[in-house]
């Protein structure tokens, strides 16, 4: 329900935030204002031919104040990234923000007689206050927004030429060439450049992209300008390392993932691991294999097109073949066909609360995991995916869907997951059909062990088990025709 | 359908004297009525009063010293989505709706179909019911942080307030649009 609610609310915001007037009204607009109010408006600001840096220069300020119409803005966007020249006169113009948000003022401040002038005995007070209040903001700036000194990134290679275009001139990169905090570069066309940040992150830089690396307290920030990045985050102890573009910001642990920055917005896609993406305010995960495109305007492409352009494409690439092609032979196993009755429905307390019916998994599972074991054993590239994304090794994984398989034998077509009403300590059981003997016996031998593990009842042992005790495993009530699984006692009786 | 800034703005397309600061207006004008109305018209929804509202905006910028601020541009979107908000909480205590709402519906985009369009329209109409229901300031910070994506931090600097306010007043303003087009939404069903 609060899902659906907030799901509404992201909706409707952004069905609001798209609610924009085409160009032509707003300049039939403007001009009818301007006539109205009586004042000369310059044409060229909402229409006219760009024909050369000069003109392009002369919207500059309205392109930083955001109130360019979309597709002039858009031709201003695209030159800048054609023309170095003009995005350094574009930086130079010293207003970072769009829009000056401090409170409106009027010209230079008039002096005004301070309270310590005006109230001498306030002057101690105020004093001690200060000092309390440095202290404090002392601490605090040390321990989150310090910048902490050293080296940002180091540039492992290049391929073309990249330049440091935050000095005074530009300043041609060589591999081995160190970025401090302040510094930015930039690739030129046909050249990639590949990073590696100070936690050990690397970061492959596409033809014709812009970028800085900054760090506050204990996380790093990547700002992309414009073009493509590969980043193979390192896992961290602490702190994240970001990735921001001018439209959406992307946190990131331990993943790869590709980011790409044009004029038309922002797309993430993820290979392995999780990004959490925040745009408008509104964050979404992103999982393997998914992508995120910041406008309406971005089609989605397909995965492997995002990393086409890197070094590492062969790798890149074969990765998400051998993926697809998992994928595509689990997608073979026939799937349990469907069930229109329930046997177990009959069977339910009358204080149920929750019933879901699912098929019995067990085959299903076991096939799929045979299925990827064999290509994790032929495939070095999903051996490193494997290596490098998973905590477990695949012997754990096998030998867990096992002891799945070599129950569900015993199991019938249908499991259902139950909750109960049980006062206020309600319980959640799992049930299934007994199709052949012996199932206690070899619940015992899968998951019981001498230190706990799952505890394996009948119908006598659970009359006698008492119902204030509870077992890290869990207990599994057997009886003739059904078994069921509960984390408590009360539950199962 | 005026609004607000009809006691100063005519409707005729006379030329309204803007005063000795006329020479500051046209430059701010040129730099800002874009956004100005982007501004009131995602929050009134419909041309007419977001023209009047951005108008009357620079109206009272060229009638006063105000011309002369250094940061203009914070002032006008301000007063922009304020002035918008106030016609919003009038229209809603009118209870009519313009005329064209309803034109909207004929002019949609040709790749969408007529229910999702329908479906987009009511989902702004009663979001704009529901940012009229709160209060003032909470539904300022709301504009302000969704619609023209600020950074907290930024509405705090603008209004004078902390971050913190900034980011609890935004939760609660959430939590009621929430539960309002939840109610608006079932209404229409």
């Amino acid at each position: 329900m609060r899902q659906e609610e907030k799901s509404i609310l992201d909706r409707a915001t952004h069905a609001l935030q798209a609610d924009v007037p085409d160009s032509e009204a707003i300049t039939a607009s403007a001009a009818k204002a301007a006539q109205r109010l009586g004042i000369q408006i310059n044409h060229e600001v909402f229409s006219g031919t760009i024909r050369n840096c000069d003109d392009v220069r002369q919207l500059m300020d309205a392109y930083r104040a955001g109130t360019l119409p979309e597709a002039r803005a858009l031709l201003v966007q695209a030159h800048l990234g054609e023309c170095g020249l003009c995005l350094r006169y574009f930086r130079e113009g010293g207003v970072k923000t769009a829009v000056d948000w401090a409170r409106p003022r009027v010209g230079a401040r008039k002096p005004v007689a301070s309270a310590s002038q005006r109230h001498p005995q306030a002057w101690g007070w105020a004093l001690a206050l200060s000092c309390t209040l440095i202290a404090t903001a002392t601490f605090v700036y040390k321990a989150y927004w310090q910048v902490p000194p050293g080296v940002r990134a180091e540039v492992q290679s290049i391929d073309g030429s990249a330049y440091l275009i935050s000095g005074p001139g530009n300043t041609r990169l060589a591999p081995g060439a160190k970025l401090v905090e302040g510094d930015r570069m930039r690739t030129s066309g046909d050249s990639h450049a590949v990073l590696r940040l100070s936690d050990g992150s690397i970061v492959e830089v596409n033809q014709r992209s812009t970028l800085d690396v900054s760090a506050r307290g204990r996380n790093t920030t990547v700002v992309l300008d414009e073009g493509a990045l590969i980043v193979t985050a390192a896992h961290r102890t602490s702190g994240h390392l970001y990735v921001r573009t001018p439209d959406c910001r992307v946190a990131v642990t331990g993943t790869l993932f590709s980011i790409n920055s044009g004029i038309k917005g922002s797309r993430v896609a993820v290979l392995q691991g999780s990004v959490d993406v925040a745009h408008a305010g509104i964050h979404a995960l992103l999982h393997p294999g998914q992508q995120m495109a910041t406008s309406d305007n971005l089609a989605p492409e397909p995965l492997d097109q995002e990393f086409a352009w890197s070094a590492d494409r062969e790798k890149y690439i074969g990765l998400l073949a051998q993926l697809a092609n998992v994928e595509h032979l689990i997608a073979q196993i026939p799937f349990p066909q469907s069930r229109y009755s329930s046997d177990l429905l009959p069977r339910m307390p009358n204080n149920t609360l929750l019933y879901i019916s699912i098929p019995n998994l067990g085959d299903y599972l076991s096939q799929a995991n045979a299925i990827f074991q064999d290509q994790l054993s032929q495939s070095p590239e999903l051996q490193q995916w494997w290596a490098r994304g998973q905590k477990s090794n695949s012997q754990d994984l096998n030998s867990l869907v096992e002891k799945i398989h070599d129950v569900s034998q015993y199991l019938g077509d249908e499991v259902v997951i139950v909750g109960t009403g049980q006062g206020s300590q309600p319980g959640i059981a799992v049930l299934a059909q007994v199709q052949r003997s012996g199932l206690d016996d070899e619940l015992r031998q899968q998951f019981s062990t001498a230190t706990g593990g799952l505890v394996v009842l009948d119908q006598t042992s659970l009359a006698g088990a008492s119902t204030t005790s509870a077992v890290h495993g869990g207990y599994a009530l057997v009886r003739e025709h059904e078994i069921v699984f509960s984390n408590n006692i009360s539950t199962l009786k | 359908m005026k609004s607000q800034e009809s006691g100063s703005v005519s409707a005729a397309a006379a030329i309204i004297p803007v005063g000795e600061h006329i020479d500051r207006l046209t430059p701010l004008f040129a730099e800002h009525y874009r956004r100005v109305l982007m501004s009131a018209y995602r929050i009134a929804g419909n041309m007419a009063d977001a023209e009047d509202v951005a108008q009357g905006v620079f109206l009272r910028l060229g009638s006063s010293e105000a011309a002369a601020m250094v940061n203009a541009g914070s002032y006008l979107y301000r007063a922009a989505i304020n002035g918008a908000l106030d016609l919003l909480r009038r229209r809603k205590a009118a209870a009519t709706e313009p005329l064209e709402f309803a034109a909207a519906v004929a002019s949609t985009d040709p790749g969408a179909s007529p229910e999702t369009t329908i479906s987009s329209r009511e989902l702004r109409q009663h979001l704009r019911q529901a940012i009229s229901e709160l209060a003032p300031r909470a539904a300022e910070m709301f504009a302000l942080r969704y619609l023209e994506e600020l950074e907290n931090r930024e509405i705090a600097k603008l209004m004078g307030t902390s971050s913190a306010v900034v980011a609890v007043t935004l939760h609660q303003a959430r939590s009621k649009l929430k539960k309002r087009l939840t109610e608006l939404q079932r209404g229409t069903r």
